[in-house]
């Protein structure tokens, strides 16, 4: 099932009292933070670990962005952003750039093999980009968010957050199916 | 823009793990909200606007505050920039109030229990840095704070002057740990009580190519190699323009090989503080030195023999294969390329262990010093969230200059500080 590619900071069930449904946050925020995790670090990281630590250490605080869902959700990601840092410096992830392709080739019938495969791809083929531009992938494909929390999640500036992603995404389009082929 | 092939990597997370994890978060205490902390913002945001308009008026010139070019670095900007209009404290003052539980840590052990018998207003926070503050960064996602930077002497002055001519700061980021003399003035003249935390480290590591392996290196083969000014070999007590070129002119048990170091440009937050972490411990083999001629000890040469290098990780590391004689620098965090080999000083390698023991010479310790009356319901929990850094920084704080080289604590030392029951108390010598 593809997520729908919406912001957190889009209008959600609110209670009568204003405040937010913190089970209807859940729901939205959890994939979203599992994902960013499987995006940034690869099929190795153990990623419901690394989401399970991540909403324990937002979650009790939440009271204090009862009403604020921008904040909340911004303060979420960012706290995955540091387990994610976290996670690295204690246990380096390296694939190299030549065992994409033999990565790529790894075929079996199952759906859950075929996006394992293609995600350890994506791990390789972004091993060597700078660190911003792989949590920028993260967030944006992975997390969903829309490039204006991404912005604020980065300090980059929003219009930024389009060029660098525009200029990522060609690239690693073009690696992806080989330079010069065409797709849809 | 076609990323289709980027969108349907996304996989759905397993039924059981969500429930089971929303199963525990909601058997989490959560945490409340004091009354009134939105009107103390206010009054606070208000009373900080009126004083940052006072203190531009009065605001000293740069030359009054760091001790040479070297030292200073710019304040991290803050929108907006306030100054404290809290007096000085009084150690007649009350206990501050702790709050049950706070946004940053549900781990934080107050001080003491509420016995403040005048309502408490919001604490505007205010803190004087060394150098590259670490602090600034980490209390930025939770307050407005003034930032300047000062030398350790000003810092220390700032808080323990008694004249009533510095701001009062709520604490002080210091390089190294207070002295028994610099503890006596302060609780003589300033704060009654002065509370000490420490915050990490900060360490650099020297690794070359596989090829040549490590040099056998001292921390004053260190110094001799890359400060400005050396010792006079022909004259005891004179100081000359670095003359060494080759490793065997230090000592002649090392190769000949040229001296050749890569690291951050010196003119950048990580260079500056690189001399200081590279050369103070090979300085201070030299007593005559570090008494009459301080500034030798924090400056790099720059004849050549040290190239700054902005090119960082996988780049780094190539030129320092292709280049196997010549050392490179790197802060201790993140982990060296498996190109590289480590290179000990005094026959000591970066560890937690070593760091922890103050043995690894390339290395300091982070100090936090607090005037004990500030620490109250919303600083404390603020200084407890320091210690762990990653669990409550903004997400590029690990990418920042001011983080180069920071070592945190590691969990020991941090489960061992949060059950201190004695954490908070006051600093006695």
């Amino acid at each position: 099932m593809i997520l729908q590619d919406m912001a957190p900071d889009r209008s959600m069930d609110q209670l009568s009292n204003g405040e937010l449904n913190w089970d209807e946050l859940y729901a939205d925020l959890a994939p979203r933070v599992f994902n960013y995790f499987r995006y940034r670090l690869g099929p190795g990281a153990d990623v419901e670990d690394l989401t399970s630590r991540t909403f324990e250490k937002a979650w009790r605080s939440r009271a204090h962005y009862r009403r604020d869902l921008a904040g909340f959700s911004t303060w979420l990601f960012k706290i995955a952003q540091n387990v994610g840092v976290d996670y690295l410096s204690t246990r380096r992830q390296h694939l190299p750039l030549d065992a994409a392709a033999d990565v790529a080739t790894e075929g079996t019938p199952e759906k859950q093999a075929e996006l394992r495969s293609d995600l350890a791809r994506l791990a390789a083929l972004t091993a060597d980009l700078p660190v911003r531009e792989r949590d920028l992938i993260a967030l944006k494909y992975g997390a969903s968010l829309n490039n204006r929390l991404i912005a604020e999640l980065t300090g980059l500036s929003e219009s930024n957050v389009g060029t660098v992603l525009h200029r990522l995404v060609k690239t690693l389009r073009a690696q992806w199916y080989g330079v010069g082929a065409r797709h849809e | 823009m076609n990323d289709d092939f980027l969108h349907r990597l996304r996989e759905t997370p397993r039924p059981e793990f969500l429930a089971a994890l929303k199963s525990r978060l909601d058997r989490q205490p959560r945490a409340t909200r004091r009354p009134g902390f939105a009107l103390g913002v206010l009054v606070g945001v208000l009373a900080a606007g009126a004083a940052f308009a006072f203190y531009l008026s009065t605001a000293r010139t740069d030359g009054h505050l760091a001790e040479s070019d070297h030292y200073r670095t710019k304040a991290t900007p803050l929108a907006p920039a306030w100054v404290p209009t809290h007096p000085k404290p009084t150690p007649s003052l009350p206990p501050a109030a702790t709050a049950s539980a706070s946004a940053v840590s549900t781990e934080a052990s107050p001080p003491q229990q509420p016995t403040a018998t005048a309502a408490p207003t919001f604490q505007t926070f205010s803190f004087v840095a060394t150098e590259q503050s670490l602090v600034s960064e980490l209390l930025s996602t939770y307050a407005q704070i003034k930032i300047p930077h000062y030398t350790i002497r000003d810092s220390l002055q700032h808080l323990c002057d008694g004249t009533g001519a510095y701001d009062f700061p709520d604490m002080v980021e210091l390089g190294r740990r207070i002295t028994v003399e610099e503890y006596r003035t302060c609780t003589r003249n300033g704060p009654s009580a002065i509370v000490e935390q420490k915050l990490g480290y900060q360490a650099v590591l020297l690794a070359r190519g596989r090829l040549y392996g490590p040099l056998r290196l001292t921390a004053r083969d260190v110094f001799l190699a890359l400060a400005r000014r050396v010792p006079d070999p022909g004259r005891p007590g004179e100081l000359i323009d670095n003359p060494y070129t080759n490793w065997n002119q230090i000592d002649p048990a090392l190769p000949p090989d040229r001296i050749k170091f890569l690291g951050p440009v010196p003119a950048s937050t990580p260079g500056t503080l690189l001399a200081e972490l590279l050369l103070t411990t090979g300085c201070n083999s030299y007593p005559w030195i570090t008494m009459r001629h301080g500034e030798t000890c924090q400056t790099l040469r720059t004849d050549g023999v040290y190239e700054g290098n902005n090119t960082d990780g996988w780049t780094f590391a190539e030129a320092l294969v292709g280049e196997p004689t010549a050392i490179g620098i790197f802060g201790a965090v993140p982990a060296v390329s498996e190109k590289l080999v480590v290179n000990p000083v005094d026959d000591v390698a970066p560890n937690m262990n070593t760091l922890a023991s103050g043995t690894y010479p390339l290395a300091r310790t982070l100090y936090l010093y607090l005037d004990k009356n500030r620490l109250n319901w919303y600083t404390t929990p603020l200084v407890v969230s320091l210690v762990s850094p990653s669990e409550y920084s903004g997400g590029w704080t690990r990418y920042s200059s001011n983080f180069w080289a920071f070592v945190p604590l590691d969990a020991t030392e941090r489960d061992a500080l949060r059950k201190d029951r004695n954490r908070f108390k006051p600093l006695q010598f």
